[in-house]
């Protein structure tokens, strides 16, 4: 699996080196905050789903 | 748009995308030519549109077992905005438009402040324009105006001119300072009329809204084929 850090876009050219490292951590951050939001929110919404689908939809989802 | 002023709007909607709150700290990148944070910021929606999109296309696939009220309320109460909002693209159109009506206007001001318009146009455009027009009153209300010009140019003419009557004249400035595309912005200004955009831009001078202000009057003039008066 790539490394996160390699997934991100180049910064814009004309960016201040210095600049550079402190966009790439917020950029980081986003991502980092969605996947952890997904996986929290596919536990979550496993709950709400009736239970006599819930083995069908876990099984689909692979979780 | 001058470039200090078109590198603060693209500043503004990088900032909402990797929601920070504060706008200046992203001060460092005003620097910058917007089309180099535009790019980026693109760059940036498709990598987190992108990103666990086998997980978020199962998930797609699985809604089609569950009836609409069943996934509203599951998209409301554990899915959550950001994630409903990366799942709405995926959906058939009509079965989106279909769970969004079980949604409260709350939410969907909340999900619409994620949404990337252009991956969903025909569910922004087959919802209702009521419905359009009060969720445009709540992102409104929780200060979503650079969301808000996302979906500008994505409207047709009744939901932008049912939005354009009910928004305040400071939170429509703000909008149309940000929004995509200035093919539109006559349009907008046509619906606004004369006599209220002169008073709205007037009263950006003492609201704190006169960059702006000044940016969206030379943007006009510019697309008139007027030099632009600042």
């Amino acid at each position: 699996m790539p490394r996160l850090t390699d997934q991100l876009p180049p910064p814009p050219a004309s960016l201040d080196r210095t600049c550079d490292a402190e966009l790439r951590a917020l950029t980081e951050q986003a991502l980092r905050r969605q996947r952890s939001e997904l996986a929290q929110a596919i536990d979550a919404a496993l709950t709400h789903v009736p239970l006599p689908l819930r083995g069908v939809v876990r099984r689909a989802l692979g979780a | 748009m001058s470039r200090t002023s078109a590198s603060r709007a693209e500043a503004a909607k990088l900032g909402r995308l990797l929601r920070v709150d504060s706008p200046q700290a992203l001060a460092f990148l005003l620097p910058v030519p917007a089309t180099e944070l535009r790019a980026y910021r693109e760059a940036v929606t498709d990598l987190l549109y992108d990103d666990e999109r086998e997980l978020l296309q199962r998930t797609a696939d699985v809604a089609r077992l569950l009836p609409t009220h069943t996934l509203a309320r599951i998209g409301e109460h554990a899915l959550g905005p950001l994630i409903c909002a990366r799942l709405t693209g995926m959906l058939d159109p009509r079965r989106a438009v279909e769970i969004s009506a079980h949604f409260t206007v709350d939410f969907l001001a909340q999900l619409a402040g994620e949404l990337d318009p252009r991956r969903a146009a025909e569910v922004v455009s087959g919802i209702a324009t009521d419905t359009v027009v009060a969720v445009s009153v709540a992102m409104a209300a929780n200060g979503e105006h650079v969301a808000m010009g996302r979906f500008v140019a994505r409207l047709d003419e009744a939901a932008l001119s049912g939005c354009v009557e009910a928004l305040g004249d400071e939170d429509l400035l703000r909008v149309v300072f940000v929004m995509e595309g200035d093919e539109r912005l006559a349009s907008v200004f046509e619906m606004i009329g004369p006599e209220r955009a002169k008073r709205m831009l007037a009263a950006a001078q003492t609201s704190g809204l006169a960059e702006e202000a000044q940016d969206v009057l030379g943007r006009l003039h510019c697309l008139a084929g007027e030099d632009d008066p600042g």
